[in-house]
């Protein structure tokens, strides 16, 4: 019985510092937040990456000094009613294969004025060996 | 159990159509408009070079933006903006780090400021607190772009692709920092910008921000809209009110049912409540966008605009452009919109552009729900044209002068005399003046001329008039005798066309449509030569008895053929005239065969309410007395060999009697004068054939002027400039009859006749082709 708990309790603590090295927190090399007001961004998805084809012109578009950054992934939230609202990385944790990157939606004071134009909340990104990875992408 | 089950399914598919229903609209289409709506069109208009592509710019080619407000009709007018400021108070423009200009839509690249399309005050950056408001955001690029991006024909520049102009391409934009690269504003920063908007005098303030508000939820009174606006931008709201500049609001971006508290303030608020506009958006399809606050209970303060999918100026360098939505991008439409009317009508206040704006939009169909549409969707072709009848002003300098005269353009007109008529014609081209529209008092300019006929000797000189002449008279001539004179009638039908009574011996005669001249009456048998054309049968007579009206009366005097008063009267015109005439010598002495008949001429004319013949209505008007003396020399001789010289000439000063406050301004005494010479022979080859030549020229006017003062321009206090417009009323050239005419008596009864007319410089003037006339007929009375 007490072997049998024994094998139990290994494999447990096994399986907790398997977990504990998959979820290893990464560090972008460059990050840059922002909000778009541009409906270029409207029909794409929560994120781009280099791999697309349009990610070249997306980037320029959200800011033409970002073609001279190694950006290879915009982040994208929205639409937002207003001006005022932000994105905001909070982490990234590397799960073996994957990437779960974890943005906070910060939305604007109750009381303050913003802008009255739809706008698109992004993070621009450069990641390490990024298409190593699954990209899981949590707004918070 | 059953039973409970089909209650729960009702009560669970009553839940979910409600849910549904109150979601609101999705995406671009309509969120509160009945499904029958149909959304009406306003119509645009504006040639290639007006629709352009820069024109088309702000909506990718589409009808959107520019085409559904009909930007290009009031472009056509004129009005695209020039000379309106309008201040922008967002989160800056695109600018180099030194503050130069980067845009090429708003001047070329490094244009030092300020410029002729931008102004950066000084401190307008009150995010950073510095002097150079750059947009680190692009909304406020965006919305200056809407607004008066410049019209310079990039669209197919190679570096720009997607070029556009703005609604008010030609205004000038005042830049004020109070957003940050978040497209957050403070109050702080509100408040300095409109502050230093209005001690820099602009005329509209563009606002495409607010708080996530609803008035009349949020606050429901002047006062806790202060509260909740934040009382420094309200007061700022309130001073700009008071001093009269228009403050347009985004209606917000939140799908309510009202607009934000900013937006909507001017419903609880007198103090800026007639310069306010809140403003919703439209998309695509016309209809309100989604996401836009609906105009509710501000209705009467708000407008819709295009807002959806806007193309306009970005903020990075090289002409860069993008496509944005929201309520920030309908509210610049309005601005512009209200720069090109009051660019267009600088006689109205602020109040009245708004109103202006607001009146005319487009509120039929679907724009008829006022709730969500306000007023409707701001049509710029109509608000920049007449809304009510024009009308012109004289007698005040005032527009809203209640003892003004204002008379409708109908109502306003002078007929010229052909006398002068080519000096009139050529000294109004191009000159214009303004009337007034009764809505509003909103200026138009209109070419003077437009009020003016002018008269013409040549214009009877008709092939069909001359045929007309031809036709068979029906008058029929009754002459009888008694105790105390001779009777000649001319009747038509029941109706007499002219009469004519002359005592025994000459002493008096009364004449109806008829000289009772004894020099005319005289000659009578040489102007038998003429046809019935009107310059022949003119060319005797007293030029300044202006006959032909149709109730001429005439009555003459005469002391044994020596002397004679001639009188006149027409009824019609209120015309008075008297004439004395010297017979020195007469066939009726002496050798009658070789006998002259002079005459010498002296009179007076008064015209009512016109002169020389010319007429005039309305702030046209001349006095009851223009008076005119005269002089005239007429002569006969008969030169023997059966030729027969006739001579005649007269000349006159003419003086105008001004109106007080009548267009007709000063004027010098106008000289005119006229002549006849001709030349006849009896007896022509054979005895039943006469010719006969004839050089005349119709009454012309050799010196002399007025002055037309007119209205020409007006400004915002609502004072009218008058101009004075000297016009020289002599032609650049002289009209000169010359006639030749043959007749042959073929029995007592019929003769023919032939007729050779050559008119040089037609109407005094030397740009008229010469006319020919030759006519050839045959005359049988039965």
């Amino acid at each position: 019985m007490l072997n049998k708990l024994a094998i139990i309790l290994s494999l447990f603590l096994f399986s907790c510092s398997s977990y504990l090295i998959q979820a290893e927190e990464i560090i972008p090399e460059e990050l840059y937040c922002g909000s778009s007001k541009g409906q270029f961004l409207k029909n794409d998805k929560s994120y781009i990456t280099a791999k697309s084809k349009k990610f070249k012109e997306k980037l320029s578009k959200i800011d033409s000094n970002f073609i001279n950054k190694d950006y290879n992934l915009i982040v994208i939230s929205g639409p937002k009613p207003t001006g005022g609202f932000l994105l905001k990385l909070k982490n990234i944790n590397k799960k073996k294969d994957t990437l779960h990157i974890n943005f906070i939606d910060i939305k604007p004071v109750n009381s303050s004025k913003v802008s009255m134009a739809i706008t698109y909340p992004y993070c621009a990104l450069k990641i390490q060996d990024l298409d190593k990875f699954k990209i899981f992408i949590n707004f918070i | 159990m059953k039973n409970l089950i089909k209650i729960f399914a009702i009560l669970s598919l009553t839940l979910l159509l409600s849910a549904c229903g109150s979601g609101g609209g999705g995406g671009g289409g309509a969120g509160g408009g009945a499904a029958n709506y149909t959304v009406p069109a306003c119509t645009d208009s504006g040639n290639s070079t007006i629709r352009d592509a820069e024109y088309y710019g702000m909506s990718n080619g589409s009808t959107h933006a520019l085409a559904r407000i009909c930007a290009g009709a009031a472009y056509e007018r004129g009005a695209t903006g020039s000379g309106i400021d309008v201040a922008v108070i967002d989160t800056g423009v695109a600018l180099y780090g030194s503050g130069n200009n980067v845009h090429l839509d708003f001047g070329e690249n490094n244009d030092s400021l300020p410029s002729s399309k931008i102004v950066t005050p000084s401190g307008s950056d009150y995010i950073n607190s510095d002097n150079i408001p750059n947009d680190d955001d692009g909304h406020g690029t965006t919305v200056a772009g809407i607004i008066a991006a410049d019209n310079d024909n990039q669209a197919n520049s190679p570096i720009i692709t997607d070029g556009m102009h703005g609604v008010a391409y030609d205004a000038k934009l005042y830049i004020f920092k109070a957003g940050d690269s978040n497209g957050s504003f403070t109050n702080a920063a509100i408040a300095s910008s409109m502050q230093a908007a209005i001690s820099g005098g602009v005329d509209i303030i563009n606002n495409s921000y607010g708080g996530s508000t609803e008035i009349g939820v949020d606050c429901n009174d002047a006062s806790s809209c202060e509260s909740t606006i934040g009382s420094n931008v309200y007061t700022q709201m309130e001073a700009a009110g008071a001093a009269g500049i228009i403050n347009v609001w985004a209606a917000g971006n939140d799908s309510q049912s009202n607009p934000s508290a900013e937006a909507g303030a001017a419903l609880y608020d007198t103090d800026f409540q007639n310069l306010s506009i809140a403003v919703v958006a439209i998309g695509t399809d016309g209809k309100i966008a989604s996401y836009s606050n609906k105009c509710g209970i501000v209705a009467a303060y708000c407008v819709a605009a295009p807002g959806s999918s806007i193309y306009s100026t970005w903020y990075f360098a090289n002409g860069y452009h993008t496509e944005n939505s929201g309520t920030s991008f309908a509210a610049p439409m309005v601005s512009g919109a209200l720069a090109v009317v009051k660019h267009e009508f600088s006689s109205l206040t602020n109040a009245q552009v708004v109103n202006r704006l607001l009146t005319t939009a487009l509120d039929t169909d679907e724009y008829s729900q006022s709730s969500i549409y306000g007023h409707g969707l701001i049509n710029l072709s109509s608000a920049t044209a007449a809304i009510s009848s024009l009308k012109t002003i004289s007698g005040s300098n005032s527009l809203d002068d209640t003892d003004a005269n204002y008379f409708d353009l109908a109502n306003n007109s002078f007929s010229s005399s052909a006398s002068f008529s080519n000096a009139l014609s050529n000294a109004l081209v191009d000159q214009t003046m303004e009337v007034y529209d009764s809505f509003d008092r909103a200026n138009f300019k209109i070419n003077v001329n437009s009020f003016f006929s002018l008269g013409s000797y040549i214009s009877q000189n008709t092939v069909e008039n001359h045929m007309a002449r031809l036709e068979p008279k029906t008058k029929e001539k009754v002459k009888h005798k008694n105790l105390y004179g001779n009777f000649t009638t001319e009747v038509d039908g029941n109706y007499v066309q002219s009469s004519m009574f002359q005592s025994t011996g000459d002493f008096l005669a009364l004449g109806f449509n008829q000289s009772t001249n004894s020099f005319e009456n005289a000659v009578d048998p040489l102007s038998g030569f003429f046809n019935d054309s009107n310059f022949g049968n003119n060319y005797l007579v007293n030029p300044y008895f202006h006959a032909g009206t149709g109730q001429d009366y005439f009555m003459s005097f005469n002391g044994n053929s020596n002397f004679g008063i001639d009188t006149f009267t027409n009824a019609n015109g209120n015309d008075l005239g008297l004439a004395f005439n010297l017979n020195p010598l007469s066939s009726t002495n002496g050798d009658a065969k070789y006998a002259g008949d002079l005459q010498i001429v002296l009179g007076t004319n008064y015209e009512q309410n016109k002169f020389l013949n010319s007429s005039s209505t309305g702030a046209f008007v001349t006095g009851d007395m223009s008076n005119t003396n005269f002089t005239g020399v007429k002569y006969k001789r008969n030169l023997g060999n059966d030729f027969t010289f006739v001579g005649s000439g007269f000349a006159g000063y003419t003086y105008i009697d001004k109106v007080s406050n009548s267009y007709i301004d000063k004027s010098t005494p106008l000289l005119t004068s006229s002549f006849t010479l001709g030349l006849a022979k009896a007896n022509f080859i054979s005895k039943d054939q006469r010719i006969g030549f004839f050089i005349n020229q119709p009454q012309r006017v050799e010196d002399g002027s007025l002055n037309l003062r007119v209205p020409t321009s007006s400004d915002r206090d609502r004072t009218v400039t008058y101009s004075n417009l000297n016009v020289d009323l002599e032609p650049d050239a002289r009209q000169i009859n010359f006639d030749i005419i043959f007749q042959k008596a073929v029995t007592k009864t019929s003769n023919l006749n032939a007729n050779l007319t050559h008119v040089q410089n037609g109407d005094h003037s030397n740009s008229s082709n010469s006319q020919n006339f030759i006519s050839l007929f045959y005359k049988k009375t039965f």
